[in-house]
């Protein structure tokens, strides 16, 4: 999911990514809506707000609403900074595993502050809010670069307008059987239903267990680096293996 | 391309938000103090304009029947977090209050552990204005509207 890098990704690799990633950016939407009242993983809303807030003169909860945009800026920022300026062999996997670590120290850090400090004051709000935006800024600017824009796992206003012209798309014959088509439908379809089931399991689980929902998130995302951790180990392990296979050959063939 | 001006906007921009969150009351220490109770307006409603805008005691009366809408002349919100609702100076029902979201949303939580969100629709030193929506005969949004009890009046007043 994470080790391969634009182009050289396959269509089951963008599956497995959106799918998982999606589901925990739902997770995260409908927690901190049930937690914060305020959406965390889209800044559509956040604009409108914005510009609703300032026509109506109130000044601090602009400030707030813009700073909150900057810090999902900020976060697909980082993101891809770290991704273009480690893109080697050796160093992208961890390139593409950091960002999914600091997401996970953010949302660790929002689920333990609220286990154990949270006075439900508003300022305490806004910057786990924030906390909140700026993680789902990493996962959005990380997956959108790997996969060469074609995963962007909060961005439901893109998605749904791709499924409709896809979608319009398959009323004419030629199209239906195009190949890349269909994937890209069913990686839109995916992304989707993730983020879906994402928004009810979190749902579910938050009136269950609480605050260890974002446990629950950062188990999700731990799959999403040991995966390829383990892929990597393997690969490892049979290139090791080859080498020596043939530096026993070459000795055998000395003697 | 040269990149200081785009880099100067988003540090301009920023700096303003910073400037402007230290320096504007937000609504949790707006909210506090003293709030009379003026009026209860639909704000929207399924009807087909057969009906005022304006609420009678009576429909009032039905809506928090309903409702854990209270009826209070005046609301109390102390810098403690509890809202004390008060008629004719007399302590009705005290609960916890919190403000959530950017601070649009009011929630209270009775002591009964029911919670109740209000959307805060504008926060002046004079004005409080809050929306909350019913399910009733009809459906709809109701407006209600407090005034600021300033602190001298209110003390003379009880």
């Amino acid at each position: 999911m994470l080790r391969k890098f634009s182009n050289y990704r396959n269509f089951a690799d963008n599956v497995r990514l959106g799918g998982l990633t999606a589901f925990t950016a739902g997770m995260v939407n409908v927690i901190s809506v049930i937690v914060f009242f305020s959406f965390t993983s889209n800044v559509t809303g956040h604009y409108a707000i914005l510009a609703q807030e300032i026509a109506k003169g109130n000044w601090y909860q602009g400030a707030v609403v813009l700073i909150w945009i900057f810090l999902f800026f900020a976060g697909n920022f980082v993101s891809n900074c770290l991704v273009i300026h480690n893109n080697t062999p050796t160093g992208r996997y961890l390139a593409h595993a950091v960002p999914v670590f600091l997401e996970m120290a953010c949302l660790m850090f929002v689920g333990f502050y609220l286990q154990y400090f949270y006075t439900e004051s508003l300022q305490e709000t806004e910057i786990l809010v924030a906390a909140l935006l700026f993680a789902m800024g990493l996962q959005n600017g990380l997956v959108a670069s790997i996969s060469n824009a074609k995963v962007k796992t909060t961005h439901l206003t893109g998605l749904t307008t791709d499924l409709g012209i896809i979608f319009s798309m398959f009323t004419k014959k030629e199209y239906r059987n195009d190949k890349a088509l269909i994937q890209k439908a069913q990686l839109l379809l995916t992304i989707m239903l993730s983020y879906m089931s994402g928004g009810v399991v979190s749902g579910l689980l938050y009136y269950r267990v609480e605050n260890a929902t974002f446990l629950v998130i950062g188990l999700i995302l731990c799959v999403v680096l040991l995966y390829d951790f383990s892929k990597l180990q393997v690969t490892k392990f049979v290139q090791k293996r080859r080498w020596q296979e043939r530096r026993l050959a070459l000795g055998g063939r000395k003697t | 391309m040269k990149l200081w001006p785009i880099y100067s906007f988003f540090g301009l921009l920023l700096f303003l938000s910073i400037g402007a969150i230290t320096k504007e009351q937000s609504t949790e220490t707006l909210i506090l103090g003293d709030w009379k109770e003026v009026s209860w307006k639909y704000e929207k409603v399924n009807h087909d304009n057969k009906i005022a805008f304006d609420i009678n005691d009576y429909q009032k009366e039905e809506i928090c029947k309903n409702l854990i809408i209270h009826e209070a002349e005046t609301w109390r919100f102390s810098p403690n977090k509890k809202l004390e609702f008060l008629e004719n100076g007399k302590i009705k029902e005290d609960l916890k209050w919190n403000i959530k979201g950017r601070g649009h949303v009011l929630e209270l939580k009775h002591q009964n552990s029911i919670i109740e969100d209000y959307q805060v629709v504008d926060v002046t030193r004079d004005e409080l204005i809050v929306q909350f929506n019913f399910d009733l005969q009809i459906r709809g949004i109701v407006r209600m509207t407090f005034k600021r009890i300033p602190n001298k009046q209110y003390a003379q007043k009880i």
